[in-house]
This record gives C-alpha cells, structure tokens and sequence, in this order.
C-alpha cells in the first residue's frame, strides 16, 4: 500500500489552499471587517445561484467539455414566466399589469414544466440532432433575453418589471430561515457540529475502505489536517450564520443540490457514464454506454437546475427584470474551471466547483468591501479566469 | 479520444470575455468616479486584446487539430494477430 506524498496531497488541494489565503488576505484588508457575519451570509445567499448553476455546468462539462450558454438567459425568461404566472399586482385602470395570479405551488409546477419541456428540446437538438452545443445554446441564449424583455414589456408597459411576489415563494427560496429564534440561533450551531462530526467521519471511514481495498492513502496527519480544517470551517461558517439570524433558505438549497450530485458523480454508474463520455466518447459508446441519452441527460438536468436558480433569484430580487441573469453563465463556467473542471471533458468534481464558486464570491465580495474600483474588479476576474485557463492548458500539455 | 472541439469553444469563450472586459474597461475611461489612471487602463486594455487574441489563435489550432482527427480513417486491424 503506497503512501500519498505531501507535495501530491498539496498540489491536490491548492484552490482550497488558494481559498483560504484569498480570504485571510481580504480579513487583512479590512482590518477584521470581513470576517463577520453579515459576509458569510451574503457570500451564501447572493452567490446560491453560482452553486446551483455551476452544478448543471459541471455535468454538461463533464462528456466533453461542453457548456450551456443560456442558462443566464433562461433565468430571464423563466423569471418573466414566473412572476407573469404568480404575481399578485394587477397595476391600475390608468396602468393595468396582465399577471395571472395563480398562487405559488401551481406557478412552480408549471415553471419546472416548462424547465423540462425546454431542456429536453434542448438535449434532444444536441444529442440526437447533433447540433454543436454552443450553437444551440446560443441560439436560446439570444432567444430567451428577447422573450423575457418582450414578456416584461407586454406584461408591464410603464415599468417593464413584475414584482410583488408572494411572501410565501420569497420565504421558501430567500428569506426563510430555518428554525428562527431570537439572538444566537443555537438549532444552527448544533446543526453545524453534527454536520462537521459528519465530514470527520466520512473522511476517516473512506480512508478506512480505501486502506482496505489496497487502495494509495493520504499520510494519516494530512487526514487529520484534512478533517480537522474541514470541521473547523463548518463550524466557523454555522457560527457566523447562527450569529445572523441563522440557515437561509438558499444555502439549505444549495447543500441539497450539492450533496445530491455528490452521491450521483461519485457513487452512482450513471454518475461514472458522464465522466466515460467526456474521456473517450467512442471508447464510452463501444462500451455500451448510451451516449445520446448521457449528453439529452446533461441538458435536461441543466435546464432544471436553471430553474431553480431562477426561483431563487426571482426570490433574491423580489422581481422579476430584462437584465436578470446577465453573465450568469460565465459565472457558472468559471466556478467550474477555476474548480478544475477540465475544458476537455472526463475530469472535475462537485467539490471543485464548490470550492471555485467560493473563491469566486469571496473575491467578488472582498473587492466591494475594500471599496476597490470597479474598473479593477474587472481586471482580477478577468485575471482569476485566465489563470484558471492557462492552468488547463499546462495541465493538458503535461498529460501529454 | 474526444476530439477536442467543446474544448477549443471553452477557450474561446474565455478569450471573448476577456475582449468583454476590455471592452468595459474601454468605456470606462471617462468615467469621472474612477481612480484607475490612464496609463494602467491602457495597459490593461492592451494586455487583454492581445491575451484574447493569442487565445482565439490557441483555440482556432485545436479545433482544426480535433477536425483532423475526426476526418482519420480508423486504424486496421493488424492481419498476423488474427
């Protein structure tokens, strides 16, 4: 049984590394302001969508390094439809609002309907249809902002927005709380300890049936680091949280989404078909593996996560408007190299993308709290991505 | 293997950006609440075009490369293994 060497498990783990410099850095820079509550909740709610995108993404990015260009604009049009279906303003006689006011649970019955339906049209056209992935997806890309902006504006002519969305749907995607009290919220922090109690022993119980099945391991103190640094953080992050009224709706969300692709990328077959296919396609389909339907399943699975997204940002915004969703796909993108996704397909995990979302927001957020020009903001994310990618591409040549 | 096509697209959608942001960066340049000086906005502006532009480039070579694996004939069968 071959031990892991230090540098090995090092080179493994540098975003989350990277990670935690980034926000020591910012910690630094704001003499201690950063580290509050207030920012671990921010960094939860307005970058849930980034997660749950960055999850559809993952899988598209998987069989080949393919990528969805629409879901931003999705989130537009979904959003339109959305609020059009569950919005509750009917304007004035002067400035009538033509919103149908169906009540929530049919407005999201109907709104993942037409997820489903637009994802397998999209993965139909890309997997059995053969049309190249961007093409399609830029076809909706530019299709759905127009739609979305058309709704709106046929919708509501004098503000081209709908707001006034019920309590309940803004509660359940981005207000609620889980288990609310009054000052410290201790259902959160106790939440927090059994869930790090949880990682620890996963991750000693997996080094366990790794050791077991002959398997190379990881010297048992970089473990212990491992779990210790793992433990400390959830503990950190639920502090703070309970410090702050406690679980948002979006993180519960967001920790549902992720564990579920968790146990579909690592422990399912079909989750191991997506990285077969993004490998060696011909290899995959000569080994009997489907796949036109691993590549539909990518898309429609896209398509139902955008949806989702767009619930929470309709929630987020509490409104529905042209310029939602803007850029949210390269959002999703980035989270997703910056995570070490690789641009050709067959490589990446769940938690990469977690942990290059996170980086990605605690930049996004540290650059306002420093009050850094936004003209500079533009310049490190534009660094951030092309490091990410000049990373890919030393990586592929080394493989080589 | 895959031929690399999503991939070349992956680069050159990360090079658009990258011409996105020179872009901003551009018309960003009188804008009265900025402390960038001119001199760092033209060097960003600079280095971005022709980062993209070497990355448009990359990603033009790897998507002629990957058409030219996907136009090979597949290898025969070696005949004294049979």
């Amino acid at each position: 049984m071959e031990s892991k060497s230090v540098f090995a498990v090092l080179k493994k783990n540098v975003m989350l590394i990277v990670l935690v410099l980034v926000f020591v850095l910012f910690v630094i820079l704001t003499h201690g302001g950063f580290f509050s509550a207030n920012t671990f909740t921010d960094l939860v709610k307005n970058n849930a969508y980034v997660f749950i995108l960055g999850a559809g993404m993952l899988m598209c990015m998987l069989t080949g390094g393919n990528i969805d260009l629409s879901c931003g604009s999705t989130v537009c049009m979904f959003g339109a439809l959305g609020a059009f279906f569950m919005s509750t303003n009917k304007g004035t006689l002067e400035n009538p609002i033509n919103v149908l006011n169906l009540g929530v649970p049919l407005s999201i019955l109907m709104m993942l309907a037409i997820g489903f339906a637009y994802g397998s049209l999209l993965g139909f056209l890309i997997a059995y249809v053969r049309i190249p992935p961007w093409i399609a997806t830029l076809t909706f890309f530019l299709a759905f902002r127009g739609l979305g902006t058309a709704l709106l504006n046929w919708a509501n002519p004098t503000d081209k927005t709908l707001a006034y969305l019920p309590e309940s749907f803004l509660q359940t995607f981005y207000k609620g709380v889980l288990f609310p009290t009054e000052g410290f919220n201790w259902p959160c922090f106790v939440i927090g300890l059994l869930a790090a109690g949880a990682v620890v022993f996963l991750l000693f119980f997996s080094r366990k049936k790794r050791m077991e099945k002959g398997y190379s391991v990881e010297p048992m103190y970089m473990t212990c680091l491992k779990g210790g640094l793992s433990a400390a953080g959830i503990i950190l992050l639920m502090t703070q949280l309970a410090m702050d009224k406690g679980l948002p709706a979006p993180l519960l969300w967001v920790v549902g989404i992720i564990l579920i692709y968790y146990f579909i990328t690592s422990k399912t077959t079909i989750g191991r078909h997506f990285y077969v296919v993004g490998s060696n396609m011909e290899a995959a389909r000569l080994s009997g593996v489907n796949t036109r339907r691993i590549m539909f399943l990518a898309y429609l699975n896209m398509a139902i996560l955008s949806t989702l997204a767009t619930m929470i940002n309709m929630a987020r915004f509490q409104t529905a408007m042209p310029n939602a969703g803007l850029n949210y796909e390269m959002d999703a993108i980035a989270a997703c190299v910056v995570g070490g996704v690789s641009a050709s397909g067959g490589a990446g995990t769940i938690i990469g993308m977690v942990i290059g979302a996170t980086l990605i927001g605690v930049i996004n957020l540290g650059m306002i709290a420093v009050n850094l020009d936004q003209h500079f903001q533009y310049i490190v994310k534009g660094f951030v991505l092309l490091a990410a990618v000049v990373f890919d591409i030393l990586s592929k040549k080394r493989q080589k | 293997m895959n031929s690399g096509k999503s991939r070349s697209g992956l680069i050159g959608l990360v090079a658009a950006y990258l011409i996105y942001i020179a872009y901003e960066l551009y018309q960003g340049r009188n804008d009265p609440k900025t402390t960038m000086t001119p001199a760092v906005r033209i060097i960003c502006i600079v280095f971005f075009g022709v980062v993209s532009v070497a990355l448009l480039v990359y990603a033009y070579r790897i998507w002629k490369q990957g058409s030219r694996e996907e136009e090979k004939p597949p290898e025969k069968e070696d005949e004294s293994l049979k």
